[in-house]
């Protein structure tokens, strides 16, 4: 801002004032006396000797200190600048980030509106009017979103302070004939914010809004009101229905008992939080449960310090315990908090909500894909299970050899306190652990089995029951096996994958079930199939793992699209031919290079790493076998497009010369400070 | 150096009377037996057999001893300790910081050229060789050495010459000095010793070129107490460079340390250089202060 000219003058007038005082100042500062003396380096070196002890001097040195960690850090972030610059390049940091939601729900499209001239017009044409005034009063550095909500939100225009696009995408929109869903345009207007520093969301409406379903506690939220409620009353502006009659019970009569999330069966991204509440009143409560996620937190405290707000939900809580469902989450983040609210009522009539013993209110529940399971692994070393488990990323296996194994050992330890959630027999002669899930692969069945064991030779494989939790994405299509067992199928039991040779079906793979605790039969030796070189082992034993461990609606594996799986691979060399692109395939073990073999029909390669070790990996995979190809119903799966990459924490990558400079700059300082040190 | 007329403030009746008593004193514990006479360690003409050794050629036949040759069979040359004169050069510091005393009392320099005149009179009169040599960042040819007692008032007579003025270069004047070839001797090294180099140098190369140096550190004491304190600006008197600082009991005490230090450095490099050293307060008559020099020795022998 430019000042005035008078007071320009002023300014200039107080400042040779002040500089006429400092001159005389100056010019009458008392003068030391002089007194001579035969050697100043004496008194130099008692100077220095006590300047060296000096507070000053001791800043400088912990200044210089700093400094010296200022370059360190200035110049690795000089260096590492291009490798840590984010994929999303977000702009520079908005001072605001608005999501502006505009109604177009079919109330929108009522003619009692008033345009800029006066004149009736339909109350969207006043929103747009609305939209076009508000955009062009926000500042410049205002970041905006517009949307456009009715039965649900679209985005007109993305970040941006582009504000005549926006003004020219806010003309495009037209009213629908649906109505408003006020809580999930707020939801996906708060996931916009996420992350983004000055968060609000400005709503272009025509009223009738429930307050209670903004999402107060991590965003502001402003109205535009158009049509009738162009001046809202407070009281319009406080009112939120409820489904219940207010009542003013203590607070701490509801607590969340537990709560527990899963997967949607229909969609994997989306997620079903079921919590239970009980209500220590003798009456029903009218409340809200407040969910909230966030990446890493475990605790309260993390979760008050990085959580995002997902969903707020009216409920009625009767006394007692009972349970609420709460669909449609998304899973970005697998980890929810949800917190029970009681309602009392405003002292001005409208509806307050508040958490006064948050000790009880809150519930954790975190995605089964987040959570680590402890398997007892028995058996002799094999490298496909144990790179499979580990490609799940969330086991800790402890592994027994097979004659150390005792059942009645490992069934006690299982009922103690070490946490065993199951069990995998790779080819032993004992039972698994009684009480234990367990996966057994056999192709002897245990002595104690009153099933003869019956071996197919060179049978193929067909998948029964890929709806199954534990055949989800899974095909034995074209996998060779030297030899399967057959299994004694009980009546309880299901047949998941069958072999079949000369026209017979056999049950090869099933699920068993005794009493209330899973087991998995496999028939195979995975030493003799080349099963273990494709995508299908570990895709197969994460849904075995998720399954055994209770997790209904099963774990999608881990394992990335396109990530490759590889294990350690005996190789057998009169088996394997070595195939290079363009060439003539030849004998296994005859190339210099690092491919050693491959299999004749899956592409599966043996590599062999700098170590010397050797690697089985299905380098060409096949299509059907991509993990997310195919869902349950055999339809194509198309991926769930995600969400716009959120801006973070808002810091954007200064330019590599900027951290250079800076660097430069702080080691100037030092050195500076240095050549202080040495000469005073 | 030119001779002019001597100065009576500092070389009076007086002063020529407690010399005299000096000499005197000096003389009876030079031969107390507690030290011992100073021996040349060349040999020649003298009256003192210093031993044999077998003749070569060149030598004087007349020195052969016969006696030996008629038993032996050898020929053997007597050789005998010869007399020197001691030669005694006083280094006079007449720097700008010199010029400094104690109020009512003589300057450093004044002190110095007295103490000079009172130990030469005492070398002149044990008939060796004295010679001043005034010093600043430089030191001029040195003056004539005189010898006897009846010299003593050209000796006077060099000293009341000499002027303050200039900055401390001890180093660089002992290398002017040694320049002139003078014949080693003793060295008497009478200074403040304010030198940022040290002394070190100095008398390593006094060591070096045959001189027996000794030093003669004069200090006004009277500094090390602050008259009053607060903000003052000291004033180097011989660069002239000032310093403010604010004068505190504790900042005193501090300087009395460094002074302590700075003596310990010129009191250690001494004696590296195998050099007698003597630290004595301006304040103290001269007559004193020589027979502290004569005390710790090493003066005459």
């Amino acid at each position: 801002m430019i000042p005035a000219i008078d007071s320009l003058q002023r300014l200039v007038g107080l400042a040779v004032a002040v500089a006429v005082a400092l001159l005389l100042a100056y010019l009458l500062r008392p003068r030391r006396r002089q007194v001579e003396v035969p050697f100043s380096g004496l008194w130099q070196r008692v100077l220095q000797r006590r300047d060296a002890r000096s507070l000053g001097r001791r800043w400088q040195r912990w200044l210089s200190l700093l400094l010296m960690v200022a370059i360190a850090g200035l110049l690795w972030g000089a260096l590492a600048q291009p490798l840590l610059r984010p994929q999303d390049t977000a702009g520079p940091v908005a001072r605001w980030s608005t999501v502006l939601v505009v109604d177009r729900s079919a109330s929108m499209a009522t003619r009692d509106g008033q345009c800029g001239d006066g004149a009736l017009c339909a109350r969207f044409d006043e929103a747009r009017e609305a939209v076009v005034r508000w955009l062009d009063a926000t500042a410049e550095d205002e970041d905006v979103l517009l949307m456009a909500a009715s039965g649900h939100a679209e985005v007109l225009g993305g970040w941006g302070s582009d504000k005549t696009a926006l003004q020219r995408a806010v003309q495009t929109v037209e009213v629908t004939d649906g109505g408003l869903d006020w809580a999930g345009a707020l939801d996906t207007a708060t996931q916009m914010l996420r992350g983004r520093r000055g968060a609000r969301i400005v709503l272009v409406s025509d009223g009738g809004l429930p307050l209670a379903a903004a999402p107060t506690a991590t965003v502001d939220v402003q109205r535009i009101w158009v049509g009738p409620l162009r001046s809202p009353p407070r009281a319009v502006a406080a009112a939120a229905p409820l489904a219940a009659a207010s009542s003013t019970v203590a607070l701490d009569d509801l607590a969340v008992v537990d709560a527990r999330l899963r997967a949607q069966a229909d969609d994997p991204d989306r997620g079903v939080l079921t919590v239970r509440v009980r209500n220590d009143a003798q009456r029903t409560i009218a409340a809200r449960l407040v969910v909230c996620s966030a990446a890493d937190a475990q605790l309260p405290a993390e979760f008050a310090a990085d959580r995002a707000l997902r969903r707020l939900v009216e409920v009625t809580i009767p006394a007692g315990e009972s349970l609420h469902r709460i669909d449609g989450l998304d899973l970005i983040e697998g980890r929810f908090a949800v917190r029970v609210e009681g309602r009392e009522a405003s002292t001005d009539g409208g509806a307050a909500w508040r958490d006064v013993a948050p000790w009880n209110d809150w519930g954790f529940a975190v995605l089964a894909s987040q959570r680590r399971l402890k398997v007892l692994r028995v058996g002799s070393p094999n490298r496909f299970i144990e790179g499979a488990l580990a490609a799940l990323g969330r086991v800790d296996v402890v592994n027994v050899a097979a004659e150390d194994y005792q059942p009645q050992h490992w069934q006690a330890v299982a009922r103690g306190r070490h946490g065993i959630d199951l069990a995998v027999l790779d080819q032993v002669d004992a039972p698994p652990p009684t009480g234990l899930p367990a996966l057994v692969l056999a192709l002897q069945p245990p002595a104690d089995a009153t099933a003869s064991a019956r071996l197919l030779s060179g049978p193929e494989i067909l998948v029964r029951a890929g709806d199954h939790p534990a055949m989800r994405n899974v095909s034995f299509q074209d996998t060779n096996f030297d030899q399967v067992r057959v299994l004694a199928v009980g009546p309880l039991d299901e047949t998941l994958a069958a072999a079949t040779l000369g026209g017979g079906r056999s049950a090869a793979v099933m699920v068993a079930r005794h009493g209330t605790v899973r087991r998995l039969d496999w028939g195979i030796d995975l030493l003799q199939t080349d099963l273990v070189g494709r995508y299908a082992l570990p895709i197969l034993l994460a849904n075995a793992v998720a399954f055994l461990a209770g997790e209904e609606d099963g774990v999608s594996t881990p394992l990335e699209l396109g990530r490759p799986w590889a294990v350690e691979a005996a190789v057998r060399g009169g088996k394997w031919q070595y195939l290079e692109p363009g060439q003539r395939p030849r004998p296994a073990r005859q190339s210099a290079g690092q491919l050693l073999a491959a299999s004749e029909i899956h592409g599966l390669h043996v590599w062999r790493d700098d170590m010397g070790r050797e690697e089985a990996r299905p380098s060409v995979m096949p299509a059907s076998e991509r993990a997310a190809s195919v869902q349950r119903d055999g339809m194509p799966h198309a991926p769930r497009p995600r969400p716009p990459v959120r801006n973070g924490p808002a810091m954007a990558w200064p330019h590599f010369a900027v951290w250079l400079l800076a660097g430069l700059l702080a080691l100037a300082g030092e050195w500076w400070l240095y050549l202080r040190r040495r000469t005073v | 150096m030119t001779e002019g007329a001597i100065r009576q403030d500092l070389f009076d009746a007086a002063f020529l009377g407690r010399v005299e008593q000096l000499a005197l004193l000096a003389r009876r514990m030079a031969t107390s037996g507690a030290q011992a006479h100073r021996r040349s360690k060349q040999l020649g003409a003298g009256i003192e057999f210093a031993g044999y050794r077998h003749y070569a050629d060149g030598d004087d036949p007349s020195q052969l001893d016969w006696a030996v040759y008629a038993r032996s069979d050898e020929l053997l040359v007597r050789e005998f300790e010869e007399e020197q004169d001691l030669s005694v050069y006083f280094l006079v510091d007449h720097s700008r910081s010199m010029a400094i005393g104690p109020e009512g009392l003589p300057t450093l320099l004044d002190r110095a050229l007295q103490v000079s005149a009172a130990l030469g009179y005492i070398a002149l009169s044990n008939l060796d060789r004295v010679a001043v040599v005034p010093f600043d960042q430089g030191a001029a040819a040195p003056m004539r050495a005189v010898r006897g007692r009846n010299q003593f008032y050209r000796l006077l007579r060099a000293l009341s010459a000499v002027e303050a003025g200039g900055r401390t270069a001890i180093a660089a004047s002992v290398a002017d000095f040694v320049k002139y070839q003078p014949r080693p001797g003793l060295v008497v090294l009478v200074s403040d010793f304010y030198d940022p180099r040290g002394l070190g140098d100095a008398l390593r190369l006094l060591a070096f070129r045959g001189f027996e140096p000794m030093v003669l550190h004069l200090c006004d004491l009277s500094l090390l107490q602050a008259g009053s304190y607060g903000d003052v600006a000291l004033v180097d008197s011989e660069t002239g460079e000032q310093r403010e600082v604010t004068l505190t009991p504790a900042l005193m005490d501090e300087y009395r340390e460094a002074f302590e230090a700075f003596s310990a450095e010129i009191a250690l490099a001494a004696r590296e250089a195998a050099a007698r050293c003597l630290r004595v307060d301006v304040a103290v008559p001269f007559d004193e202060l020589v027979l502290q020099v004569f005390r710790s020795g090493g003066f005459l022998r």
